[in-house]
């Protein structure tokens, strides 16, 4: 129960720092940075099964909150999850050090490959843009979501494994309690 | 057993027909109550947001204050000028109103608000504020940034925030008018692109750098609310109508504090 709690508080924390402060901070972006790395933290932190546990309710939640339905994002979410444990798996790098950079790297290229996306779905789905203007993703907007995202995985993966490391703690004091 | 491709693939099988079928009744309730339970957390991360915004801007603008100075000087002038002949116009024009009886025009009953979030898929769509029912806000209600510009209508309103669709949302459609030559037309939202004006009669004229402004046709919005410049004309796609671009005087991604009109005395 307790451990539903706090992955509940803080997986609502992390949908409304992303709606209320990097979008505000960042708007220019299209892709929400800090889900896609704490969806990929995550999934390195508790494996795959648990982490769909976390990915589904934070997608939702935030898809909820913006779009008022289920988007693609809670779909990508999924597969990003899966991503990440497969590729952590056959990779089989240390989450510290050189390995930490590695996966770095892969939520930055997450991030990248979501924005486009969301950018072909728009041009493909969206009627001719009436203005005339082509839609045009510029490199730059890439480039700092790439960069951006780094960080902010540095962020959630210290954060969260703070998080479940004093929860797996608890959670044996309880169980040598029982016993 | 379940392998962990099995498990991701029914997972997005479910995902998938929730998003196909969109069950509102289900999600309307649930919105409401996440809306009601974020608001106060919006609120403050927000402003932090616009307050660290604010300091970024000051310190890259810098290279562009001697210029920008300038420019705004001039235009501080040309304003000056012209808002004495308007002050005049208007007088005359109060003068006129009292004695066939019309109640004055542009009192409006404004309630203040902040944005909290924004349309975080970069369309421009949305934003939501932090006035909700309690504080008065309805459906529909237009809202506005500064003296009378318009920036959208409220859609969606929660007990203590709502969510404003802006004019550059493919949905919103408003009537409107060009100030110079009066050719009337529907403003239509370009995904967040910008706004276009369309369906204007190929009989009207339609030049660029005319300003266009709600009509107040159909009852639903205050007249006079500018909407934006008109950039370029041309013939719509089927030749029946002519359409232009409208640049809009509002950054709508960098909206921060806005304007609700709760009652508009229309005429």
């Amino acid at each position: 129960m307790k451990t539903l709690l706090v992955r509940g508080a803080i997986v609502c924390l992390l949908v409304f720092f992303q709606v209320s402060f990097l979008d505000i901070l960042f708007p220019w972006f299209h892709v929400p940075l800090l889900i896609v790395a704490s969806i990929v933290s995550w999934t390195l932190l508790v494996g795959f099964p648990a982490s769909l546990w976390i990915t589904v309710p934070l997608c939702l939640l935030f898809d909820l909150i913006i779009f008022g339905s289920v988007s693609g994002l809670s779909l990508y979410g999924v597969a990003l999850a899966y991503a990440t444990s497969f590729v952590s798996r056959r990779l089989m790098a240390d989450r510290q050090g050189a390995g930490a950079g590695v996966y770095a790297l892969f939520a930055a290229g997450a991030a990248v490959a979501y924005q486009l996306l969301s950018f072909f779905y728009v041009s493909v789905t969206a009627p001719f843009p009436l203005t005339g203007l082509p839609l045009f993703l510029p490199p730059s907007v890439l480039l700092f979501s790439l960069v951006l995202t780094l960080p902010l995985f540095v962020f959630t993966h210290t954060f969260l494994g703070r998080v479940e490391n004093r929860l797996a703690l608890a959670l044996q004091k309880q169980f040598v309690r029982v016993r | 057993m379940q392998t962990k491709l099995s498990r991701a693939a029914l997972v997005c099988m479910a995902l998938l027909f929730a998003l196909v079928l969109k069950p509102t009744f289900l999600i309307q309730p649930v919105r409401a109550l996440v809306a009601t339970v974020a608001w106060p957390i919006e609120r403050v991360f927000s402003a932090t947001a616009f307050e660290i915004r604010g300091w970024f801007g000051f310190f890259t603008s810098i290279g562009s204050l001697k210029s920008e100075n300038e420019r705004l000087t001039e235009e501080n002038r040309r304003l000056m000028v012209a808002n004495v002949q308007e002050r005049d116009v208007s007088k005359e024009n109060d003068e006129l109103r009292k004695e066939i009886g019309l109640i004055p025009r542009g009192t409006y009953d404004l309630a203040a608000a902040t944005v909290i979030d924004r349309d975080e898929s970069g369309l421009g769509n949305w934003v939501t504020i932090d006035q909700g029912f309690v504080q008065g806000i309805r459906k529909t209600m237009p809202v506005i940034v500064g003296n009378g510009v318009l920036a959208g209508r409220v859609g969606e309103v929660y007990p203590h925030s709502s969510r404003v669709m802006l004019l550059s949302n493919p949905d919103s459609l408003v009537n409107g008018t060009a100030l110079g030559t009066e050719a009337k037309g529907i403003v239509k939202g370009e995904h967040g692109l910008g706004m276009l004006y369309d369906m204007v009669l190929r009989s009207d004229t339609l030049t660029a750098g005319d300003t266009v402004v709600t009509s107040g046709l159909g009852g639903d919005l205050p007249k006079s609310l500018v909407i934006g410049t008109v950039q370029d004309v041309r013939l719509s796609d089927d030749r029946l109508y002519q359409q232009a671009s409208l640049a809009s005087p509002v950054r709508f991604d960098a909206l921060r504090f806005v304007f609700v009109i709760k009652n508009t005395p229309f005429l």
